[in-house]
């Protein structure tokens, strides 16, 4: 008897994504895997433009009736998938930046190392991605690999990615609490806490196709020392 | 022992007063709450005290050690203040917890139903995609 499907919640959250959610759905329903179902999720983040209605066509789509920013959209997601006894998700950006296909590789690599986050990287491996960020991005995110590697003796090339495997436990721990700002690098350390087993892979990326970055000038500064501060927290407290 | 005069008495008890009876019709109507009524009206209170009874301050810098009344005073302004903002702070951040949870909670149902008049619960990845869109979106 075939054994059956995993299924696997792919969360897309979305705010004002309009150009490029329709695109990145049907990607992410193209990924074929013969033991897995990729189930895509759109989290409309309260969006001012058509994302809501394009994505509906394509996808289910949960309309938040405010804007929460990423953390409360992506938890949005885990509930969901927590609620629906998904084996396991997969978070996606919905500006494209993000290679559908991959997640087949970050599968792949859960299956053999029985992490239970796998994230995707844009700078692990010898070959290195197109998509490389700024300067001062790239210094933001090595300060931040380098106080993962201090605080939690661990190896994280790039912790802001938003491009990431979870299983059902590391569900069960995100639906329940989740950073509401600048998530990524700190539900790692969330996650670390609490003994869940991360690995990193290379991965794929692109430049945004629409939008912009929610960091950007001051917002850079309270990005890190929130991120570091609540780190320094999850490591001692 | 220091001394006010008057009429700066008669100004203090005035605005003290005032402020209290603001206090407590704002708790009637429910605009604040009574503990948050408790921890105002002592700011209108410990200047009161010190105006109206001088003996009471001098007796309680001489307790503390703090050096002139005034000082005392507004060291225990600043500490009720404090108190009250830090207890404003934890109400904020549970009831922003609380709002999170409750918008997400209305998406997530608002797509339960959308899918039970729908008919459906789980779209597979394998099944195709809906042809009408491109016709809808244009």
């Amino acid at each position: 008897m075939k054994p059956a499907k995993k299924k696997l919640l792919i969360i897309i959250p979305c705010y004002n994504e309009s150009g490029t959610v329709r695109e990145v759905v049907e990607r992410v329903k193209s990924v074929y895997d013969e033991n897995i179902l990729f189930d895509p999720l759109v989290i409309d983040d309260g969006s001012s433009d058509r994302t809501y209605e394009l994505a509906c066509r394509v996808a289910k789509c949960v309309r938040l009736p405010v804007n929460l920013g990423i953390g409360g959209a992506v938890q949005t997601g885990f509930k969901y998938a927590y609620e629906n006894s998904y084996d396991g998700c997969i978070q996606i950006d919905g500006d494209g930046q993000h290679e559908p296909a991959e997640m087949v590789k970050l599968t792949r690599v859960q299956n053999e190392t029985g992490a239970n986050i796998v994230v995707g990287s844009r700078f692990k491996g010898d070959q290195v991605c197109e998509f490389q960020s700024t300067f001062m991005r790239r210094c933001g995110i090595s300060f931040i690999s380098l106080v993962f590697q201090v605080l939690y003796r661990k190896e994280l090339t790039d912790p802001t990615s938003g491009f990431r495997l979870m299983d059902r436990k590391a569900i069960e721990l995100f639906a329940r609490s989740y950073p509401v700002d600048y998530p990524e690098p700190i539900s790692l350390g969330q996650a670390l806490r609490t003994g869940l087993q991360i690995c990193e892979i290379p991965v794929e990326m692109y430049e945004r196709k629409m939008g912009n970055s929610s960091i950007y000038g001051i917002k850079c500064l309270f990005y890190m020392l929130r991120v570091v501060s609540y780190l320094g927290l999850y490591r001692f407290l | 022992m220091y001394e006010l005069n008057l009429n700066t008495q008669i100004s203090i008890g005035l605005v003290c007063l005032g402020y209290l009876v603001y206090l407590v019709r704002s708790t009637s109507r429910n605009h604040i709450d009574i503990f948050d009524l408790i921890l105002l009206t002592s700011v209108a209170i410990v200047p009161l005290i010190f105006t109206f009874f001088p003996s009471i301050g001098t007796l309680l810098t001489q307790i503390t050690g703090v050096g002139f009344p005034f000082l005392l005073l507004f060291g225990g302004l600043f500490l009720i203040i404090f108190i009250h903002m830090n207890h404003l702070i934890i109400q904020l951040n549970r009831l922003r917890h609380q709002n999170r949870i409750m918008i997400q909670e209305l998406g997530l149902l608002r797509l339960e139903l959308e899918n039970s008049q729908r008919g459906h619960s789980i779209v597979s990845s394998d099944e195709p995609i809906d042809e009408d869109s491109d016709s809808q979106e244009s």
